[in-house]
């Protein structure tokens, strides 16, 4: 079976402000999500986790390797074309205080997509992907972001990226800048989605806590290379690699009650 | 916050935002007033401009208030009427250079790439050559005309715009919410229009003023060499027509040059005024900080102190950091109500909360670092028996250095970037005490190898380091003036695990070492759990919960903590992975 998203040898590099220098960000990484699944893309700041998600959604150019959804490598397809293909996935910010733009209600941010893409029957759709977060349509509609928290800021990021009902939601550190008792909830939200829906998720994090609770499989990624994957179980209680081994103690020490 | 920081300013007449006010409407009741009168020029002047009604070279009197040019053209008619043409030029000539200036920075700062590299250069030309001389030999190669002054002058003004609107247009693209954009596939055509501009407006309306402000200057300027239209004369075109024919070998240059003159001065001062106060406007942050100041003195908007106590143990008052009754108030809204807890020598307490729940109030109350527009109006904060509250202002500054160390959040921006770390902490050491170079050294070098940093990373600069290794770099800067109390404000958010985990340790070890009274904030439970040996739980600014770390991890009392506690995502694992 072909996977929905296939990375294969997803090599990136950044010119240097500085000395004008390439440096790799992504090394020659290979990862697969399937239909449906929760994968957990997970190491330490600087890995190259976001690049990851940042180059299948085309902010950023690779230098070498294939982006496959579906079979279809879309690094080489024309701008038009990709253009037609991102409304299949759609990448959720870190900061759901800054992803949002400040100037539009509720309403329009969520409509955003469907605008772009030339969709039609758009308030039937905001309301149902403002209804899959649990964000009552007729009290949310006309709020402005800064006039939510910032968990309703991120399940309005949410919302936006389901009204397109795409196959892949790409969640960057979705919990990363909200207290500690939302974090639970959002990872509760994905979970729900992909058993609803049928989303595949690529769920980009550094706390396996909260992996552990939403994912099927885990890529571990260091230094912008793929250090160890598995199922998630299997990643967490046998640690191949040393570096896993480092995340799983650090992570003990910050969980002193871990079961 | 907004909400209640508009309130005040509404009700008391802030100083900056009374001053903007100020001079919009000093600027648009001028402005008013030239455009009425140019609108109305056929019903208020009394001559037509262009008949000959006098006697050349006529004084003033009641029929020629302002006098007869050389060949008995009524001067006050034609001052009328010139507004119209100078107004007519500086608005245009402005308008079209806001357009392409605004235009050309938008797509140059969105485009980015070769585009970006291409019209900046142009822009770069532009901004170098003299503007004088060149408007001079476009006007002589074009031939004088109105056309050809709004063409001049718009060519050689907008290039300002475009490269501010640039940098502000390059620097908004990477928001999150541009690039969310661009990830959902957005073409330009979308997101320039709907998103870039509405955000940069603000920025444009103030740079047309203050364009039309020097169109008007350079529009003068260009008719009194000659390039103006002589069939419709603005005031530039009479000052030119004034001086050469000799209205200064009369008494006649009064009339005849003055009024107009002073006409221009007072439209480019009407523009100027309007200007600057759009760009006040646009930046509302200023204002927000002076109001804060005012605040401050204003004892009415405080509460009574409340009386609530909350069941901690009883305080030593020898304790370092002593925390009593503390009440602070931001205008007339509590953020801490009654908090009283104690941090003793060689203690670690962890005081966890989220966000808005009064922690980081606690923190600034405690470092004598509150925002200007809080104020403790109940209870006091002891520091080695210092009541802070009471400390004149740099009395507060001198504990702050001797006694308290201070670990703010971000270490990043925390430091210096165009400085040495070695620099940095020299610095802070020698604010304290006077030492000569050889001793501040060694005392960095000390300093690093406290925070387990090679002492050869002095001469690195802070970009050079990991995020782990600034964080140890702050710490060490904190403790430079070996001060008894540490107050750390989420010292691992933005950290990953690995780097957390050996921050906080740093931090254990450190204050054992060291006998340090440690308050440790942050809104992440496990990491306050992974050290503390206390853990004091706020919430909407009182406090819930004091108790010791394991008691309140396992057993919380208050159901808030529990909720807290439950909702933390925690790691389980079988025993056998343990290595």
């Amino acid at each position: 079976m072909t996977p929905l998203l296939a990375v294969q040898g997803l090599t990136v590099t950044f010119r240097s402000r500085g000395s004008g220098r390439r440096v790799r960000a992504l090394d020659g990484v290979d990862l697969a999500v399937r239909a449906g699944e929760t994968v957990g893309l997970v190491g330490g700041s600087g890995a190259g986790k976001s690049t990851v998600a940042r180059a299948v959604v085309g902010l950023v150019r690779p230098d070498r390797g294939r982006i496959l959804l579906d079979g279809t490598d879309i690094v080489a397809l024309s701008r038009a074309a990709l253009r037609a293909r991102r409304r299949e996935m759609h990448l959720v910010f870190q900061d759901p205080y800054a992803a949002l733009p400040p100037t539009l209600p509720v309403g329009r941010i969520v409509a955003e997509p469907l605008v772009i893409h030339r969709l039609g029957d758009r308030d039937a759709l905001v309301h149902d992907a403002l209804a899959a977060v649990h964000l009552p349509p007729d009290r949310y509609l006309s709020r402005f972001p800064h006039q939510l928290s910032g968990g309703e800021r991120q399940r309005v990021a949410f919302a936006r990226a389901l009204v397109t009902e795409p196959r892949l939601i790409l969640a960057d550190e979705p919990t990363q800048m909200l207290d500690a008792s939302l974090r639970g909830e959002i990872a509760d939200l994905l979970e729900e989605l992909r058993a609803r829906r049928g989303v595949a998720v690529l769920h980009i994090t550094h706390d396996l806590a909260l992996a552990q609770r939403s994912c099927d499989r885990l890529v571990v990624l260091r230094g912008g290379r793929v250090v160890e994957e598995g199922t998630c179980d299997a990643v967490l209680t046998r640690p191949a690699h040393p570096y896993t081994r480092a995340l799983l103690q650090a992570a003990r020490r910050l969980h002193p009650r871990t079961a | 916050m907004t909400g209640l920081a508009a309130r005040p300013a509404v009700a008391r007449t802030a100083p900056t935002g009374g001053r903007a006010r100020g001079f919009a409407t000093a600027g648009g009741v001028i402005l008013g007033l030239l455009v009425t009168v140019a609108l109305l020029a056929p019903l208020l002047a009394p001559y037509a401009p262009t008949s000959r009604v006098g006697t050349p070279f006529a004084s003033p009197s009641a029929a020629h208030p302002l006098g007869t040019n050389d060949i008995g053209q009524d001067l006050l008619s034609e001052l009328i009427f010139a507004a119209r043409i100078t107004l007519l030029v500086g608005i245009v000539a402005a308008f079209t250079a806001t357009v392409v200036g605004a235009g050309v920075g938008v797509v140059a700062g969105y485009a980015r790439g070769w585009v970006d590299t291409a019209l900046m250069r142009l822009v770069d030309v532009v901004l170098a050559l003299p503007v004088l001389p060149l408007t001079i030999v476009i006007g002589v190669f074009l031939g004088p005309g109105l056309s050809t002054q709004i063409l001049v002058i718009a060519s050689v003004i907008w290039a300002g715009t475009a490269r501010e609107l640039r940098s502000q247009v390059l620097s908004l693209r990477e928001h999150d919410h541009i690039q969310a954009l661009r990830a959902m596939g957005a073409r330009a055509g979308h997101v320039l229009p709907r998103h870039v501009l509405p955000s940069v407006a603000p920025l444009i309306v103030p740079q047309f003023v203050l364009a039309t402000k020097t169109a008007i200057l350079l529009e003068a300027s260009l008719a009194f060499l000659g390039l103006g239209d002589i069939t419709a004369k603005s005031w530039g075109t009479t000052l030119s027509l004034g001086y050469t024919r000799s209205a200064f070998l009369t008494d006649a240059w009064l009339w005849w040059v003055i009024p107009p003159g002073a006409a221009i001065a007072l439209t480019v001062l009407g523009f100027a005024l309007l200007g600057s106060a759009f760009e006040e406007r646009a930046r509302p942050s200023l204002r927000d900080r002076r109001l804060g100041d005012r605040r401050l003195g204003d004892r009415r908007t405080g509460r009574s102190p409340r009386a609530t106590h909350s069941g901690g143990p009883a305080e030593l008052p020898s304790h370092p950091l002593v925390v009593d009754d503390l009440t602070v108030a931001y205008g007339g809204r509590v953020a801490v109500a009654g908090v009283s807890l104690s941090v003793g020598p060689g203690e670690l307490v962890g005081l966890v909360g989220e966000s808005g729940s009064g922690k980081s109030t606690v923190a600034g109350a405690a470092t004598g670092l509150l925002p200007a527009a809080a104020r403790i109006i109940g209870g006091r904060v002891l520091v080695c028996g210092h009541d802070i509250g009471a400390l004149a202002p740099n009395e507060v500054r001198v504990l702050r250095g001797n006694r308290i160390g201070l670990v703010p959040q971000e270490a990043m921006s925390a430091l210096n970037p165009v400085r040495t770390v070695g620099d940095q902490l020299a610095e802070a050491v020698t604010a304290h005490q006077r030492l000569g170079r050889a001793a501040a050294r060694a005392c960095t070098e000390q300093l690093l190898s406290l925070v387990a940093l090679d002492p050869d990373r002095a001469r690195d600069y802070p970009h050079q380091l990991s995020g782990g290794m600034r964080q140890r770099v702050v710490i060490a800067i904190a403790l430079a003036a070996d001060p008894e109390v540490l107050v750390a404000d989420e010292p691992t958010s933005g950290l990953d695990l690995l780097v957390q985990a050996e921050v906080l340790d740093l931090l254990d070890a450190l204050r054992r070492r060291l006998r340090l009274a440690v308050l440790l904030i942050s809104h992440d439970l496990p990491v306050v759990e992974a050290v503390a040996d206390r853990i004091a739980v706020m919430r909407a600014g009182e406090l819930v919960e004091l108790g010791p770390a394991g008691r309140v991890g396992s057993d919380p009392a208050h159901p808030y903590t529990r909720g807290l506690v439950e909702a933390t995502p925690r790691l389980r694992l079988p025993e056998v992975t343990r290595s």
